[in-house]
């Protein structure tokens, strides 16, 4: 088993925030999480995760509180870099769970 | 241009990431708990957990950080990347013991040391009086385009 964490630089405000576990190179666990730095904290807004075997994207408020947690397909690093190197902040006030 | 800075943890590293998860929530048993209760509201919890659950099955760790700075392409003087060579393959304890081993000035060391901290490539860490570089990463890649 691996278990790989990754912190990947966007813009200088903005990171992805990343960890995998894979089994026999498979990928049985990840979360992504799309970073945003206020006054000098990293604050979560978007999550993409598979706990507990369910795809799902979370959103997250300023302070930390869960908003909504709607169902997703898997989605890989790859895509989800892509989709945050799109849209940047505005994936906090888009519906993601249709990207 | 992306640096990429790539680390394996040792088993003893691993053994410090597992202790430490393990005192912040109270044992395994706590936490899964909670990880099952609080889901996605607590989502460093579940990431905790999951990372714990894998390193108890005997999983390696690796931790990679993506920069796009080339600030820290521009920190890698030969000098610096001596340092860190060093610090690699050998268990520094302070700055004055690393200037010494590498017959430095102890004043060009040390702003050598500053310098690879500010860019995000090594940790002083305090250690009594003492501060203990550390490197953190053990690769380092540098992706052009």
């Amino acid at each position: 088993m691996i278990v790989e964490k990754k912190e990947i630089a966007i813009k200088e405000n903005e990171k992805l925030e990343a960890i995998e576990i894979y089994r026999d190179k498979d990928l049985s666990y990840y979360s992504y999480n799309y970073m945003v730095k206020v006054d000098e904290k990293w604050k979560r807004y978007i999550r993409w995760d598979n706990f507990q075997k369910q795809p799902h994207v979370d959103r997250y408020d300023e302070t930390g509180n869960l908003v909504t947690s709607e169902q997703s397909r898997d989605k890989s690093l790859k895509e989800v870099l892509e989709l945050v190197d799109i849209f940047g902040k505005n994936l906090i006030s888009m519906d993601i769970s249709r990207v | 241009m992306n640096i990429r800075l790539i680390k394996k943890y040792s088993s003893v590293e691993v053994e410090g990431l597992l202790g430490d998860i393990e005192s912040r929530y109270g044992g395994v048993d706590r936490l899964k708990q909670r990880a099952a209760r609080n889901g996605c509201r607590d989502p460093d919890m579940v990431d905790d957990f999951k990372v714990l659950e894998a390193l108890q099955k005997g999983a390696e760790f690796y931790y990679e950080s993506v920069k796009q700075e080339p600030n820290v392409a521009a920190c890698l003087t030969p000098k610096r990347v001596e340092i860190m060579n060093y610090i690699h393959s050998k268990n520094v304890s302070s700055i004055m013991d690393l200037a010494e081993d590498l017959n430095r000035d102890y004043k060009n060391v040390y702003d050598d040391l500053i310098a690879l901290s500010k860019s995000g490539l090594i940790n002083l860490k305090k250690d009594g009086r003492c501060r203990k570089p550390i490197l953190i990463a053990s690769k380092i890649v540098v992706e052009f385009g």
